[in-house]
C-alpha cells in the first residue's frame, strides 16, 4: 500500500464509533452501513423496499470522508469503461469511482477485503462538497457491483431476468437479453393473473435447501418498474426470444447453463468467480428444468405456459 | 447374471458434437452502462453516476 494510500486509511479509522447505521437484504445478502452522519449511510429510494433492522450483516461498510483521493496505485484489475473501475493491493479491492464532472480524480473509493465483507467506503470531499444532498454512498452502480461480488463467495448468482410468481406460488423465471420482452411478459402476466412481480430486470437464483433453489427480486428494475424484496420456490426456468407462435423447447444441460451464463451478472475479471458461476449454474439446471421460450407478445403467450406440461 | 441387454437399452444413444453460438453481450454484463445514451449520446447533463438516473444495463 503506498504512504499516500496508508495515510489516508489512518485518518479514516481514527473514528471507529459510528453514530448512524442503515441495513438492507437483497437476495439474501445483508449489508450494514456505518457513518458518522445520518447522510453517510442514507439509502437511495430503490433500495428503501429492501430495508431491514440494523443487526449482524454479511456485508459491513464503515463509511467517511476524506480530504482528496488519490489516484489508485494498487494493480489495475478491471476498467468498466464507465464510471467505475477495479485495482487491487496485497489483501483487498479498490473500487474507484469517476464522473466526467471531476475529471479524472475519483469522488468515491470502496476498499474491501476478498471475501467481500467488510470495507471502507472513502467519499471525496474534495469533489463532493458541493453536492451535500445529492450524493447517495451506495448509490447505482456501487450498490448491485456489492452485492454481485459478494454472490461469488455463496451459492447464488444474479440473472437478467423477470420473476414472476403465481397464486400457487409456482416461481417462474423468465431470463433475456435486454430487448428480449421481459418487461412485455409480465405486463402480459400482470394483466391476466393475480401474480407477485418480484422484479422485471434483475433476480438473484440462490440455494435454500439440498435440492431446493428460491429467487429474488432486486432493486434493479426495468422498463415496468418492479422490484421487490420478495422471494420464492424457483419452479422453471424459460430463456425468453421473439419468434413466431409460442414454442417451448426444453434444453440440454450444457446449452442450459451456456444460455444462462450468457444472462448472468458475474464478476469476469478473476477466473475463480467465472469458474465457480458455471458449476452453480450447472446445479441450477440439475434443479429445475430450463426451456427456450420462442414467444409472440400478447395473451397468448401466458396461456401456453399456464396451460405447458412438460 | 448376464445383464449386457439392460445396459445396452439404459444407453443413451449417440449424438454427434455440434456447435452452438451463445451471444455474450458485455455492454449489458458490465455495470453502470447509461441507458439513454448507448450507441448515440441524448443525454444534455454531464454523465455522473449521482447525477443520472438513466445508468443501467
Amino acid at each position: 500500500m503506498s504512504g499516500d494510500v496508508g495515510q489516508l486509511r489512518q485518518a479514516f479509522s481514527q473514528s471507529d464509533v459510528s453514530l448512524h447505521l442503515s441495513r438492507f437484504e437483497i437476495g439474501g445478502v445483508s449489508v450494514q452501513l456505518r457513518g458518522d452522519r445520518h447522510s453517510d449511510v442514507s439509502l437511495v429510494p430503490s433500495l428503501e423496499p429492501f430495508r431491514v433492522v440494523p443487526g449482524n450483516a454479511d456485508v459491513d461498510i464503515r463509511v467517511g470522508w476524506v480530504p482528496d483521493l488519490p489516484p489508485a496505485s494498487g494493480r489495475p484489475v478491471f476498467d468498466s469503461g464507465t464510471t467505475w473501475d477495479l485495482s487491487e493491493c496485497e489483501d483487498e479491492f479498490q473500487f474507484d469511482f469517476t464522473a466526467a464532472v471531476f475529471g479524472d480524480k475519483p469522488f468515491k473509493r470502496l476498499l474491501i477485503d476478498r471475501n467481500f465483507r467488510r470495507g471502507q467506503l472513502q467519499m471525496n470531499s474534495d469533489c463532493l462538497e458541493n453536492f451535500p444532498n445529492t450524493v447517495e454512498p451506495l448509490g447505482y452502480p456501487l450498490d448491485e457491483l456489492l452485492i454481485m461480488h459478494r454472490l461469488t463467495q455463496e451459492n447464488a448468482i444474479e440473472l437478467h431476468g423477470c420473476g414472476i410468481v403465481r397464486p400457487d406460488g409456482t416461481g417462474n423465471l423468465f431470463v433475456g437479453h435486454s430487448g428480449a420482452g421481459k418487461s412485455t411478459t409480465t405486463r402480459l402476466w400482470t394483466s391476466l393473473e393475480d401474480v407477485e412481480v418480484l422484479s422485471d430486470d434483475r433476480i438473484i437464483v440462490r440455494r435454500d435447501s439440498p435440492c431446493g433453489l428460491r429467487m429474488y427480486g432486486t432493486p434493479w428494475h426495468g422498463e415496468a418498474m418492479y422490484a421487490s424484496p420478495g422471494h420464492a420456490r424457483l419452479s422453471q426456468i424459460f430463456v425468453l426470444e421473439h419468434g413466431k407462435g409460442n414454442v417451448v423447447i426444453r434444453l440440454s444441460r450444457s446449452e442450459a447453463v451456456a444460455e444462462l451464463f450468457a444472462r448472468s451478472f458475474v464478476p469476469f475479471h478473476q477466473h475463480e468467480y467465472v469458474d465457480s458461476a458455471l458449476v452453480f449454474l450447472e446445479e441450477v439446471v440439475d434443479a429445475v428444468p430450463v426451456y427456450r421460450y420462442a414467444f409472440e407478445p400478447d395473451t397468448r403467450a401466458v396461456e401456453k405456459i399456464l396451460n405447458f406440461h412438460d | 447374471m448376464n445383464n449386457e441387454p439392460k445396459q445396452a437399452e439404459n444407453k443413451k444413444p449417440y449424438a454427434a458434437p455440434r456447435l452452438t453460438t451463445i451471444s455474450l453481450r458485455p455492454e449489458e454484463a458490465v455495470l453502470g452502462h447509461c441507458k439513454t445514451t448507448t450507441g448515440t449520446d441524448q443525454c444534455n447533463t454531464p454523465c455522473a453516476s449521482f447525477l443520472c438516473v438513466n445508468v443501467g444495463s
